[in-house]
């Protein structure tokens, strides 16, 4: 490595290290240090478009002739480029125009999708763009918007290692069975993978999921099959919807699935529970300590809750127990417990509709006309379950009849529309 | 049992074993060549730098070490820069001085060293504009102002992000 000069200083470290001084700094200075010097430009780019977030709800594409219709969204993307104006969505424009920048992009997340007229332009962008992201390392494609368009396509970028999905399925499959993944984020499909997957998923080691009651069935609070998919986990998280309480699920239970589960585990080294409010400690500290026991590699064990965390860490051979210094640092505890969200009696079914909507990402357009169903007749809704089947009823009808799912004809889809 | 380094202007500094190891180059020097008197050689840090470094390990032994699953570089955007109240007395020192700990912290395989280094740097550079930031390392300008200009256009994006 070159030094930037010959003087004191911040001259004297070689690239490396001056990459290691940009990652520390935010947006703006960023921008600042790639007009310092052009070795710091060559740094501070890699972190500049390292992340980007598309938010595409008002994409949409027209003709660069008027009156032309508009082509195949199949074409070439130069091609495909040279025949359409793009409208909206000015960050996928940006990358677009500039390969450079593509190529310093890791961590692409994909928040919101157009309408369905203009989508197989928009993931056709999008492929163009990931394929040509030589440096992309993860994906977030939480906010999936519930049609199957084979967005990602038959290739995944070889350098991914982790992905955030709500939406397991063929193409998702492939995407994890490549030796480069390490990081899996699920959002309530553990029922789909749990079924389409029955091999293992050794080179996975980081994996977190919610759990979610969605199917109202306490024999679903069983984590088993996540040690018969991903045995080689050193890291784990599980949020958990409080969905345990409405079922009347006691504590025992509660403790006896997470510590079968990491007795399952020979490799795991943390577990973190998300949850919606936050336990006592000495209730933490014995679930701690059940884990610990279930699992003597566990070395922290730690539980997050709305605007609040604690590790527990491992000392010695079986006590656990939090260093003071530790758990202030992690802790910040909010003076006033935060407001739980209990849904035993349901307290405000809009409430919980939006809560729905903002931890799943329903499609937007969706969303007045959902709370306008739900005010009308969603007062007799008690369970998760059967606001799940109707939230999921409507948006399926209206989302069918827009793209039918092309594998469905076919008769082979797993996609969580055709389950369904 | 004490380990004897030795620097590259031959000063020679006695320390702890659990001491030395903080540093991962020197703990794989230990372990290759198992129990021995042998001082190890250290010929890219200078005494008054060591002194430094050592005075850190000394502080942070009881630490746990990095295990490997840290983020990477690529994934360190959204680390802190929050350094702690002793780390930030300790690293109060001359720029000089700063660029020679991050430098010998990165030769000696001392992560949270060489990161406590590297977000005082990045502390520095926060918040200025370029011509400060050149003025502060002593950075001489490469950039044509066409090329300036170019940068400045292609970057007004991303201030809006």
């Amino acid at each position: 490595m070159q030094p930037i000069n010959t003087s004191p200083a911040l001259g004297k470290l070689p690239l490396e290290l001056v990459d290691i001084i940009a990652s520390f700094l935010p947006q703006k200075s960023l921008l600042s240090f790639a007009l310092v010097h052009s070795k710091c430009r060559a740094v501070a780019i890699r972190y500049i478009y390292a992340t980007v977030v598309l938010r595409a709800s008002y994409f949409r594409v027209t003709p660069k002739e008027p009156g032309k219709p508009l082509p195949c969204p199949t074409f070439p993307i130069p091609e495909l480029l040279s025949l359409v104006n793009i409208h909206g969505s000015p960050i996928l424009r940006r990358l677009l125009a500039n390969d450079e920048h593509i190529a310093c992009l890791r961590d692409l997340r994909i928040e919101h999708y157009p309408d369905t007229a203009n989508r197989p332009f928009f993931t056709a962008f999008v492929k163009h763009i990931w394929s040509n992201a030589k440096a992309l390392v993860r994906i977030n494609h939480e906010f999936y918007p519930g049609s199957p368009s084979p967005l990602p396509g038959p290739s995944w970028p070889n350098t991914l290692q982790h992905l955030d999905t709500r939406h397991i399925c063929w193409w998702i499959i492939r995407a994890l069975e490549a030796p480069p993944m390490r990081r899996l984020a699920l959002q309530t499909c553990t029922q789909t993978i749990n079924k389409l997957y029955t091999k293992e998923l050794t080179h996975i080691t980081h994996f977190e999921y919610l759990w979610h009651d969605w199917k109202g069935e306490i024999q679903e609070f069983n984590f088993d099959w996540i040690a018969g998919t991903f045995p080689n986990l050193t890291s784990l998280r599980i949020g958990v919807c409080n969905c345990w309480q409405d079922q009347g699920i006691p504590d025992k239970v509660y403790e006896l699935a997470f510590s079968r589960l990491v007795s399952n585990l020979p490799f795991l080294r943390s577990i973190t529970i998300g949850e919606t409010g936050e336990n006592a400690p000495s209730a933490e500290e014995a679930f701690a300590v059940s884990l610990s026991r279930s699992q003597p590699s566990i070395k922290e064990v730690r539980f997050e809750w709305r605007g609040g965390g604690v590790s527990w860490r491992r000392h010695g051979t079986l006590d656990v127990c939090p260093p003071s210094e530790k758990r202030s640092s992690h802790a910040k505890r909010p003076n006033k417990k935060p407001p739980q969200t209990c849904w035993t009696p349901d307290p405000s079914h809009a409430d919980r509709l939006v809560w729905w909507f903002a931890r799943f990402g329903l499609p937007e357009a969706s969303r007045p006309e959902m709370l306008a169903r739900w005010t009308q007749e969603g007062i007799s809704i008690l369970s998760e379950r059967k606001l799940y089947d109707q939230v999921f009823a409507i948006i399926r009808d209206e989302l069918m009849q827009e793209t039918p799912c092309e594998w469905q004809s076919k008769g082979n889809c797993d996609c969580a529309l055709c389950i369904y | 049992m004490p380990v004897l380094l030795v620097t590259s202007d031959n000063e020679q500094f006695r320390v702890e074993k659990v001491v030395a190891q903080r540093s991962v180059l020197i703990k794989n020097m230990l372990e290759d060549v198992g129990e021995s008197d042998q001082p190890i050689p250290l010929p890219n840090v200078t005494a008054p730098v060591l002194k430094k470094v050592l005075e850190y390990c000394d502080h942070h032994q009881t630490d746990p070490l990095p295990t490997g699953d840290e983020p990477s570089a690529d994934e360190s955007r959204k680390r802190t820069t929050d350094i702690s109240e002793w780390d930030q007395k300790f690293i109060t020192v001359d720029q000089e001085m700063l660029f020679e700990i991050i430098l010998a912290a990165n030769y000696l395989d001392i992560k949270p060293l060489l990161d406590v280094g590297c977000k005082t740097v990045a502390n520095m550079i926060k918040g200025k504009s370029p011509e400060e930031i050149r003025k502060l390392f002593n950075i001489v300008n490469d950039f044509t102002p066409e090329e300036e200009a170019q940068i400045k256009k292609e970057n007004e994006w991303a201030e809006d992000r």
